[in-house]
């Protein structure tokens, strides 16, 4: 192992407890022991998938938030005597691995509760929310300490919390503590003072218009908070460890407005010089450790960080809150593992939380540990497969059900919380594979084949490998794209793939001839308008990202999808000055992207002040200039150059048939989890 | 002896029931194989084979609501 990760692998301690290294795997909705939105049951998926962990090496397991009463059945957590048998000899077979586990007990989701259309119609109908009570309580799972506004649904208001409700919570925290401490678990973690759940909607005065003893000052707003740990205390023992999920800064200017990376700006949530005070208030009322990083829901993208955010983003602030307190302090958000070791060596920080890095590499730790780190597959923050919840104006939560009811899986390893569906098995019917295109879709595709035992051999047209990615990782603060396709390259090469550059397809019939199959993995186009006059002189992504040939200072984006707000917002840090037109009523209205990701785009526009058209369309471009038509007016905008941002059409090359399959965007424009998906639902079969 | 010709009715129909349930359990477990699934692949062809696929994974997910529902109910 390299030295400069040892200190990560040094042991510390949570009250009694030993935990055997620094690295603690940070909780993720969906990874949970006791299944996620469901009537609680002992989940073997997820089981499965935190066992793995341990097995790798990971210091301090925290699964998947668990809220006390099941959002679904309604049963409180503690009820289910079945769940705590089962989880006792799983606990067992889980200390041989030599990690700890804390289970993530949740107060709920407020406010922050990511309602879909149909839950915010039953919210919003008194009699209809009643009559489905039995079954969800949407109203109940909404509640928070005052009347505040969704984050997700308009026109819907939580209802606050009565105290009864309150401390029937507490003293189930409580109680489920106990059960959990006897089936073995050696601690839990309250969810939350952070991120604008439940438990940070009472810490926040903003969000807290209370008159009881639960609103007020400071001690009445942790109250909830502080008065879980001394039930747990009280109930399971006063040495069984209580971890506090905690958001030093909200980083929040208001209502959905989270505040950008250095923006000076009025904290609506908390500030740093309430946290100092909070922090001291919530170890003196029992906990025994802090998981730390920044944000709410309302700034979601400090929580959650996608590529835009630099890294170690949260560094800095809790290193910051941990001078006030005694307990140990883990911090997370884009932390890099030698970042980590440094500031655990220095005695800066306690344990580095790492979520995602979990998910996309099952073994990422084993590779440290065996100094294999170039081995590792990045995570690229895309929130895809983890944790899709997208929103846009005057949406609700436009996830699937589907994703809904599996999160935390991966856009780039579908194995992972998927065991069953997706697994190499190996090939009793050896085949050689012709594929055609050498992107993200091609590669996968090759490595899946091989690891099966087939021999796949790659046709490229360019003379590297990465096809349309190439482009979409050119943007600087793309690091995480770009290591992932140093990523691909080198795993073609170690399992000895065949690519074939500088190999332009025109005819896949004639690679039947000489390949038992053949998978078309030839991408997308831009999507032509040639209804617009002058749109042949429009400029491509790839032109303007990978080639870098499109020149001047105001370039004009047709379309406001992600595609243009990444490259709009590389050509801010550049110190240019993009336009975005955009049909619709807002940026990045995406079925399946993260409103981690597409708030932090939204948010950056408005505060590098790019003008932004929506519900309007370009009508003519000409040489140094576009006119713009917007719902009130058109006017002639200078510009240097006009971008075709309004999206792909697939370009597959020849037609299907038995024995050809086609793979990536050229099935149908999607994102990179479509794209490895599909790879592994056609590879699996051949 | 009408009631026992309905008794008859009725065990004769659970036992049609039963046996439709067994092959309907039979059926999936063999679905659930690899070789199954590849065999259907190329009988359905990849577009229609993943979108019968991924429904029959959500209605697997939506059936199991009720019945870890019930399941928490047991002693």
């Amino acid at each position: 192992m390299n030295p400069k990760y040892e200190p990560l692998f040094t042991p510390f301690k949570i009250g009694d407890v030993e935990i055997p290294n620094r690295i603690v795997q940070c909780s993720m909705g969906g990874t949970t022991l006791f299944g996620w939105l469901e009537p609680s049951h002992f989940d073997l998926e997820g089981a499965d998938f935190l066992l793995k962990r341990a097995k790798d090496g990971v210091g301090l397991v925290l699964p998947g938030m668990q809220v006390i009463r099941d959002t679904m059945g309604r049963k409180w957590l503690d009820s289910n005597r079945q769940m705590y048998r089962v989880l006792k000899p799983y606990m067992d077979e889980y200390h041989k691995t030599g990690s700890k586990l804390f289970i993530q007990l949740a107060g709920g989701f407020g406010r922050s509760m990511a309602v879909t259309p149909w839950m915010a119609a039953l919210a919003r109908n008194d009699l209809l929310n009643k009559l489905a009570s039995p079954i969800v309580d949407v109203q109940y799972a909404c509640a928070s300490a005052s009347a505040t506004p969704n984050r997700w649904a308009d026109n819907l208001t939580s209802r606050p919390f009565t105290v009864e409700e309150i401390q029937e919570m507490v003293w189930h925290f409580g109680a489920t503590a106990k059960k959990l401490r006897e089936a073995g678990i050696d601690g839990v973690e309250i969810h939350a003072v952070h991120e604008g759940y439940n438990l940070d909607q009472f810490a926040i005065a903003n969000m807290n218009f209370r008159t009881d003893q639960y609103g007020g000052s400071l001690e009445n707003r942790l109250r909830f908070a502080t008065e879980i740990v001394q039930e747990i205390h009280k109930q399971a023992g006063d040495d069984f460890p209580v971890s506090l999920r905690y958001s030093v800064r909200s980083c929040t200017k208001g209502w959905r407005k989270g505040a950008m990376p250095g923006e000076e700006f009025e904290e609506f949530g908390r500030d740093m010089a309430e946290s100092e005070k909070a922090v001291k208030i919530l170890q003196d009322a029992g906990y025994a450790f802090l998981n730390c990083d920044n944000g709410t829901y309302d700034a979601w993208y400090w929580a959650h960080p996608p590529q835009y955010m630099p890294d170690n983003c949260n560094l800095a602030d809790v290193e910051h809150i941990r001078q006030f307190i005694d307990i140990p302090v883990a911090c997370a958000g884009r932390m890099d593992p030698v970042k980590a070791a440094e500031e655990i060596a220095a005695g800066r920080l306690d344990a580095v939380a790492i979520a995602r890095q979990n998910l996309v590499d099952e073994n990422w730790i084993t590779k440290i540990k065996q100094g294999r780190e170039d081995e590792i597959r990045p995570c690229i923050r895309c929130h895809n497969g983890c944790f899709n919840f997208s929103k846009a104006a005057g949406t609700e939560n436009m996830q699937a059900l589907g994703d809904s009811l599996h999160l935390a899986r991966c856009a780039l390893n579908p194995p992972t919380m998927q065991h069953n569906r997706y697994k190499i098995v190996p090939t009793k019917n050896p085949k050689k594979v012709a594929i055609v295109g050498g992107g993200v879709g091609g590669m996968e595709s090759a490595l899946v084949l091989k690891k099966r035992g087939h021999n796949p051999v790659i046709f490229e047209k360019e003379d590297k490998l990465g096809g349309l990615f190439l482009t979409a990782s050119a943007m600087t603060f793309k690091e995480n794209d770009k290591q992932l396709l140093k990523w691909y390259e080198d795993e073609i090469k170690r399992y000895g793939i065949e690519v074939r550059f500088n190999s332009e397809i025109k005819d896949v019939n004639e690679l039947l001839k000489s390949f038992d199959e053949v998978i078309v993995a030839t991408g997308s186009v831009p999507r032509n308008m040639p209804q617009i006059k002058g749109f042949e002189k429009t400029r491509s992504f790839r032109e303007l990202l990978r080639e870098k040939s499109v020149e001047g200072d105001k370039i004009v984006f047709l379309g406001g999808g992600q595609s243009s707000c990444e490259a709009a917002y590389d050509l801010v840090l550049a110190g240019k000055h993009p336009i975005i037109v955009e049909y619709g009523n807002d940026l990045v209205a995406a079925q399946a992207t993260c409103l981690a990701n597409t708030s932090f785009l939204r948010d950056a526009m408005e505060y590098h002040k790019v003008p932004v058209y929506l519900h309007s369309t370009i009508t003519e471009i000409g040489d140094g200039y576009c006119v713009i038509k917007t719902p009130d007016d058109a006017f002639t905008q200078e510009c240097d150059a006009v971008v075709n941002g309004v999206g792909f059409v697939p370009a597959p090359l020849g037609e299907k048939g038995a024995h050809i399959h086609r793979v990536g965007d050229c099935v149908a424009i999607g994102n990179l989890r479509t794209v490895v998906w599909r790879a592994w639902d056609v590879c699996m079969r051949i | 002896m009408k009631k026992k010709s309905s008794l008859k009715k009725k065990a004769k129909k659970l036992l049609v029931l039963v046996c439709l349930g067994g092959v309907g359990y039979l059926l999936v477990k063999l679905l659930k194989t690899d070789a199954a699934k590849e065999k259907l692949f190329n009988i359905l062809g990849e577009d229609t084979y993943l979108a019968i696929e991924d429904k029959a994974y959500l209605l697997g997910d939506l059936l199991m609501w009720p019945i870890d529902f019930v399941r928490a109910l047991l002693p």
